[in-house]
């Protein structure tokens, strides 16, 4: 009896060990990277992810590259991958648990790929894409470097945003709820609805003209808007 | 110990000297899982590849090096090479295990645009992409599909497998044999001087047969079929 005694606090330890350590830790825990190649061509590059960043290249190439770090516990890794869907490519991680669990996925892609993404919390990189983007990024910053887009849609709650595009958009369209934004632009004249926190948003290079051919529409209600014409 | 005691061990002990046989041969020891990337900054004109089992994947576009990236999952005692060297203009690969099934090799390229495979492989599976080089493929249990190919020539040859090959630019000759399998190959429509010899099957549309045309294809097909097209 007296044994049971002295056992009782180390069987209770060990029944609160998972408490502990918190849910969907027990089990494997990754810290792996892959590399794909995928050959057939493709319009489209489908992104979701749950956690974790997105880094999109574009250049003259064939077959696109997927790669992915993926670090967290199995348990709450709902899945991870890619798959072909015709012409479009899908590539996704989903959360199926509170753990930690997060993926930085990188693509490289062939001119001409559209882009469609959806962030929940990273980072995204975008070089030199040439074909329409459009998605939403929930907590994140996003910088586009040497882009050719025609049409640019982003909504991000929560991130600066920091694009530089090296011929002019046809329709830049940018609400970002928290963050602010930065452009970098052909000089000229664009169709400009800016909005940003104290309503004085700083133009350099650029002009705003209602015939224009360029729409820039940027909603930064929590932040500067910076747009510089080069 | 007493007797008794001993002859109750004495299965363990046989179960446990056993082991080995039956995990199979080759599985006793480390288990190797690596993944190797090299840049080929020499001018390469052809990959040699011969391997065991694996797979390879290959694009190809205007770039001045060659990337290869191989991963190689085998049992230690199984492994007799996984190694590459550049031969001349030759990028010579090769990939052997002791053991059937204890190893795999995954051959990841990306080329210049008129790289030449020539691959032998056991079992696995090959997917060529963009070259516009020449292909010869040999091989026992193989699934080959060429994407958006520009070769001039292309010759493959399995015993058990499908092959699906796209090219984009009139071939001067296809060869494809195959013991068993079916055959699909897609060429742009015109006139080749036709050779399909199939156990199943053997449809064609928007090819057309010309015993003077100049590019030839040869498709020898033993339990399977073949579906040629001719695209537009």
């Amino acid at each position: 009896m007296r044994a049971l005694r002295r056992l009782m606090p180390a069987a209770l330890a060990a029944l609160s060990l998972p408490l502990l350590a918190g849910a969907g830790t027990c089990g494997i825990i990754y810290e792996i990277s892959q590399r794909a190649l995928v050959l057939d061509p493709i319009v489209r590059l489908d992104f979701e992810s749950d956690s974790g960043g997105l880094e999109v290249f574009a250049f003259d190439r064939n077959g696109t590259v997927v790669s992915y770090a993926l670090k967290g516990f199995d348990a709450s890794l709902e899945d991870i991958g890619h798959a072909l869907d015709g012409d479009v490519l899908r590539a996704f991680i989903l959360r199926g648990g509170p753990a930690e669990i997060s993926a930085d996925f990188y693509f490289e892609v062939a001119r001409g790929t559209e882009l469609t993404l959806r962030v929940e919390s990273g980072p995204v990189t975008l070089t030199a894409l040439d074909a329409p983007v459009s998605g939403a990024v929930n907590e994140g910053d996003v910088v586009g470097v040497a882009l050719t887009t025609p049409t640019f849609e982003l909504e991000v709650a929560a991130g600066d945003v920091d694009l530089e595009w090296a011929a002019p958009p046809v329709a830049l369209r940018l609400e970002v709820a928290a963050g602010d934004v930065t452009l970098a632009l052909p000089a000229g004249a664009y169709r400009c609805a800016l909005d940003d926190a104290d309503g004085a948003p700083q133009l350099d290079g650029v002009t705003c003209d209602p015939a224009a051919a360029g729409e820039l529409a940027v909603s930064a209600p929590g932040g500067h808007i910076r747009v510089q014409g080069k | 110990m007493t007797t008794n005691r001993r002859h109750r061990l004495l299965p363990l002990l046989v179960a446990f000297a056993a082991l080995p046989a039956t995990m199979g041969p080759g599985r006793c020891g480390f288990a190797l899982d690596y993944t190797e990337t090299y840049l080929i900054t020499d001018e390469i004109d052809r990959v040699v590849l011969a391997i065991d089992d694996g797979s390879v994947i290959s694009t190809s576009y205007e770039r001045d090096a060659l990337l290869l990236k191989r991963h190689v999952f085998a049992f230690e005692p199984s492994l007799e090479t996984a190694e590459h060297e550049v031969d001349g203009r030759d990028l010579k690969l090769e990939a052997r295990c002791k053991y059937d099934g204890n190893c795999s090799f995954d051959h990841m390229f990306e080329t210049p645009p008129a790289v030449d495979f020539d691959i032998t492989l056991d079992e696995g599976w090959i997917d060529l992409g963009y070259t516009r080089g020449d292909i010869v493929v040999d091989g026992r249990s193989v699934w080959f599909r060429g994407v958006q190919l520009g070769s001039r020539t292309v010759e493959v040859a399995l015993q058990e497998g499908d092959v699906d090959v796209e090219l984009i630019s009139p071939p001067a000759l296809v060869d494809v044999a195959v013991t068993t399998g079916d055959v699909t190959l897609t060429v742009p429509a015109g006139a080749y001087r036709c050779d399909f010899t199939a156990g199943g099957a053997v449809r064609n549309d928007g090819v057309t047969c010309d015993e003077t045309a100049a590019e030839s294809l040869r498709i020898t097909v033993g339990a399977g079929t073949i579906t040629v097209t001719g695209e537009p």
